[in-house]
């Protein structure tokens, strides 16, 4: 019966001690097995040198875990610490501060395990590691990119779960996870929908990550590459009407400079850019009816937004300001780092002509670049003197007639000549026929530029809408006809006529599938039933796109107006929450001021400094002994120190047992600073 | 009034042999108003102690030897009719005395024994509707054999608790036995002994006791221990808002003899073990582990930061 008398206090007071913390070896494995999954979100960001590191650290662990090796000594720690910093400070310039600041997350999070000391740096790790899977959401917001991250969240969750209850059932921390979570559901979908969307607090962070799709020049060979690309560039939702598929141009950006290699645009500032007439604009939304529609942009890291013809935006959205220029083009004042939407309407069968055209920019050409391309320009100007419609057909009759082919492998050509394409290889993609029609064209003295943009896209029929690739990127010529405005002259289209009816001919499907050796599923099942889900798994994308990560402020607030009618008020949802989150802040605060302990006084703060000085010395005092005997104690080893204690403790027994005045208090306090200088000096 | 109190200790300790520890308990939970159980084997000097302190006080003092047939009348008296005045008088029994010893306690029946509780907790006693102010100061000694022996009926919780302090003498060490075998051993001597104080200078000491100084780190320090004791996992019993009055009472009797007018926590950490121990450890099981269990306490708060 004795034996039952125990004490069990032990245990409790252990938890307090915190140098005695241990995780267990299975808390220890799942940790080492989170981390991996948390870091894998980002995994496409990383630096390659890193993900090597993080490959060692990880290993280590694992070594560490299975007892090969000891735990490293604090300075190891250090040394590797300092060296991934090192690491970092050399690179950061090359990664741009935030891929900096998350590869230094990652190093931190990586390296924490080693030094997991209390319960508190456990909690620390798992926040970080919510933190990175967050982080991840600054590159990809796609709906299937998000599930396995919100999966890794509630992994993380159970893990919580696992530490604080390991006596459970794995099946118990799941469930009651699955429970916790899905019991936060509302509140979420609420706070996302009220919460106020104050443009510069809930602005994503934009990483400089490498441009996507077209570029503000282009060379030939530049969209072959690009039709490599199977990656979504954007989508169309059309209102009513749907343009014929040879219709679908969609305008990014014109180039109407050539310097012999390239074609390139002038770079000019946002303030600074040459903005279309917008009374001729409203004129023409007025007489003519337009097809409208809303693009859905992936982020590009570019500035282009894309129409077909003259694009008109109809609302201005805040935090999204877009320029119509005198081009008809449409430029976006910020980077395009997320997906963004934007209504417009086209007037597809009006003339480009609302400008006042400078005849000097669009007919500039160094004619010694292609001589011979020049030469056969003026042939053709003195077989059809002044009949510029003439000349158009005969150059694109010629690439009819003779033996031109279409092809994303064209051979190489030295200089980028166009002489060498237009008479000797004579195999391109459309940027090589649009470079060397508009050549032509500004040789022969008729205006001319290069057009980049998309063309066609592929119908969702689940979704109803149409989604756009890289590998549509599209190249063509507009040429200014007087009268006509800028008309669109599609060389390609006199070469490979199914490009512009139908999209890739087979031929080109097969020259792509070789090029990118993409595994794909069409090839190995060619059935419809897959064909089948993976539109619909679009149209699921394309839902959480459109809904989810572009709800912005107008969304927001023309959702909030549309329930609440009149009484909606954004001032009042702003003092509701403000008025809400003073209170939550003041009970948080009131409840830390109430556990914080009291201020040490003086003496205890002198006193446990003293005891301080004594534990170096292996002069630890327990808690059952009183003064006499810690006194006797002390007299063992150093009867001085022995003797100075005593005053002390008496002087502190004093101040801190008995009530005292305050001058009275003063004199004590100073002897006992005394005291203390004098037993810091013996230790 | 320290003076006399220490010249107290110096009688006792002269007769009661190599005791020190033990006196001073005894006097400090008489200063502090309460009550004294000492257990320990026959032979020991558990009556010699309650002679002694009764005498060199000036206190009145009897014996009791509690029996298994011993009646509730046998402790506090009775109400006879004497056939002369034609009238009942009441026969006080042996409690009416300052200082009343209680020998073998646990021999009588529970019946007895808490007849005698009831008045060391009231200071006052009935007798056939008639209610009797006990003589002040009143000071219960008791002594009871350990649980394993035979006969003995355990006082129970709630009685222990009655008692401020439970300690044990103990065997004497060597050279205290030395002398106790040498000397004379009879209690006779004891009666000429002279009382260092009076009735009145030892109320008054009481008095000076009970304003003893405890300051906010000393309660923090025993509510800390308390707390322990009342840890869901911690399986024993939990200590009361009582236990810890007593605790603060004998603790300023301690800090008083030690000519002190505030409580330390050495105080509380001498005055513990006597105070608590019985009621941790519950039905005075025989505590066979090596280290008592409010020793055990007190190494587990700080008492300079206790909280």
């Amino acid at each position: 019966m004795a034996a039952n008398l125990q004490f069990n206090i032990l245990a409790n007071s252990n938890r307090k001690n915190s140098s005695s913390f241990q995780l267990s070896p299975n808390i220890r494995l799942l940790l080492i097995i989170s981390q991996v999954a948390n870091i894998l979100p980002l995994v496409k960001e990383l630096a390659v040198w890193f993900i090597a590191i993080a490959s060692l650290c990880v290993i280590f662990q694992l070594t560490i875990h299975l007892n090969l090796i000891k735990q490293p000594s604090r300075i190891g720690k250090s040394i590797v610490a300092i060296l991934g910093c090192a690491l970092l400070v050399v690179t950061g310039r090359e990664l741009g501060l935030l891929l900096g600041m998350i590869h230094l997350l990652c190093l931190a999070y990586l390296l924490k395990p080693l030094e997991i000391r209390n319960q508190m740096d456990f909690y620390q790790l798992i926040i970080l590691g919510l933190l990175l899977l967050a982080c991840s959401f600054i590159f990809q917001q796609s709906l299937y990119f998000t599930l396995p991250v919100l999966l890794l969240v509630i992994a993380n969750f159970c893990l919580l779960l696992r530490y604080a209850t390991p006596q459970e059932k794995w099946q118990f921390q799941v469930n009651l996870t699955t429970k916790i979570v899905l019991q936060s559901l509302p509140l979420t979908v609420m706070l996302f929908v009220i919460f106020p969307k104050i443009a510069p607090f809930w602005q994503m962070p934009t990483a400089k990550s490498s441009e996507t799709g077209l570029s503000d020049s282009v060379k030939v060979g530049d969209i072959a590459q690009l039709a490599l690309s199977n990656q979504l560039a954007f989508r169309v939702e059309f209102d009513q009407q749907v343009p014929v598929y040879q219709q679908m141009y969609w305008r990014a950006l014109t180039l109407s400079d050539f310097d012999g290699r390239q074609w390139t645009r002038r770079n000019i500032p946002f303030s600074q850019q040459t903005v279309i007439d917008q009374q001729a604009l409203l004129a023409l939304s007025q007489k003519a009816s337009g097809i409208s529609y809303q693009v859905i942009a992936e982020p590009s890291y570019q500035y282009w937004l894309f129409a077909l013809d003259i694009g008109v935006i109809k609302d201005k959205k805040a935090g999204l300001n877009i320029a119509q220029l005198q081009d008809y083009s449409l430029l976006a004042q910020r980077k395009i780092s997320q997906p963004v939407s934007y209504q417009v309407t086209s007037y597809t069968q009006q003339p480009l002509n609302l400008e006042r055209l400078d005849i000097k920019q669009y007919t500039q050409i160094n004619q010694l670049d292609n001589p011979q391309l020049a030469q056969y320009a003026q042939t053709l100007k003195a077989n059809y003197p002044s009949d510029n419609v003439a000349i158009i057909q005969a150059v694109l009759d010629n690439f009819r007639e003779q033996n031109y082919r279409y092809t994303l492998t064209p051979p190489v050509l030295t200089n980028n000549s166009l002489d060498e394409f237009f008479f000797e290889t004579q195999a391109g993609f459309c940027e090589h026929y649009a470079s060397s029609f508009t050549y032509l064209m500004r040789s022969a003295g008729i205006p001319a530029r290069i057009v980049l943009g998309y063309l066609g896209g592929e119908y969702n029929q689940q979704g109803n809408y149409y989604s756009v690739y890289q590998r549509d990127a599209h190249a063509w010529t507009e040429v200014w006809l007087d009268g006509q405005g800028w008309l669109r002259i599609d060389p390609t289209s006199a070469v490979d006529p199914s490009r512009i009816e139908r999209g890739f001919s087979e031929q080109l499907m097969l020259e792509q599938q070789q090029l990118t050796a993409e595994f794909n599923l069409n090839n190995v099942f060619n059935r419809a039933w897959l064909l089948q889900i993976q539109m619909r798994l679009d149209a699921i994308d394309f839902q959480w796109t459109k809904l989810v990560i572009n709800f912005s402020q107008d969304s927001q607030q023309k959702l909030l107006s549309d329930w609440f009618g009149q009484y909606f008020n954004m001032t009042a949802i702003l003092v509701i929450i403000g008025g809400v989150s003073f209170i939550v802040i003041a009970i948080v605060l009131l409840n830390i001021a109430a556990k914080r302990p009291q201020k040490r006084t003086i003496w205890l703060t002198l006193y446990l400094q003293a005891h301080h000085y004594l534990d170096k010395l292996g002069l630890g005092r327990n808690n059952d002994m009183s003064d006499q005997q810690f006194i006797r104690l002390l007299e063992k080893n150093n009867v001085e120190l022995a003797v100075i204690y005593k005053a002390f403790i008496f002087n502190f027994n004093r101040l801190h047992y008995s009530s005292l005045e305050s001058s009275a208090k003063k004199i004590l306090i100073a002897r006992m600073k005394e005291q203390l200088i004098k037993i810091k000096k013996m230790v | 009034m320290q003076q006399q109190i220490e010249q107290v200790l110096q009688q006792i300790n002269a007769i009661v042999i190599g005791k020190e520890q033990q006196v001073k308990l005894a006097i400090a939970c008489l200063l502090a108003k309460g009550h004294l159980l000492i257990e320990d084997l026959p032979g020991m000097g558990k009556t010699t102690l309650a002679h002694v302190l009764s005498a060199s006080l000036g206190l009145s003092y009897q014996r009791v030897q509690f029996t298994s047939d011993l009646l509730p009348s046998d402790v506090i008296g009775v109400s006879i009719f004497d056939q002369n005045s034609q009238s009942f008088t009441l026969h006080k029994g042996p409690l009416f005395n300052q200082v009343v010893l209680a020998d073998e306690i646990n021999r009588a029946s529970p019946k007895t024994q808490s007849a005698l509780l009831e008045a060391m907790e009231g200071h006052q006693i009935s007798i056939d509707g008639q209610t009797i102010e006990l003589p002040q100061p009143f000071f219960v000694i008791a002594t009871q054999n350990p649980m394993f022996h035979a006969g003995t009926y355990p006082l129970p919780e709630s009685q222990l608790d009655r008692f401020m302090m439970k300690i044990s003498l103990g065997f004497p060490d060597v050279a205290a036995e030395k002398r106790i075998l040498l000397s004379t051993g009879d209690l006779q001597g004891l009666d000429k002994l002279s009382a260092s104080i009076n009735i009145d200078q030892l109320i008054e000491i009481q008095k000076q006791v009970a304003k003893v100084h405890v300051a906010e780190p000393i309660l923090e320090y025993i509510i800390a221990l308390f707390q322990l004791t009342r840890n869901a996992d911690s399986n024993v019993n939990p200590l009361s808002p009582r236990a810890g009055k007593s605790l603060i009472a004998a603790a300023r009797a301690w800090a008083y003899i030690e000519h002190r007018d505030h409580v330390l926590p050495d105080d509380i950490k001498s005055v513990f073990c006597a105070v608590c121990e019985h009621r941790i450890s519950g039905t005075g099981l025989a505590q066979q582990s090596s280290e008592p269990l409010s020793q055990q306490l007190l190494k587990q708060v700080d008492s300079a930061s206790p909280l």
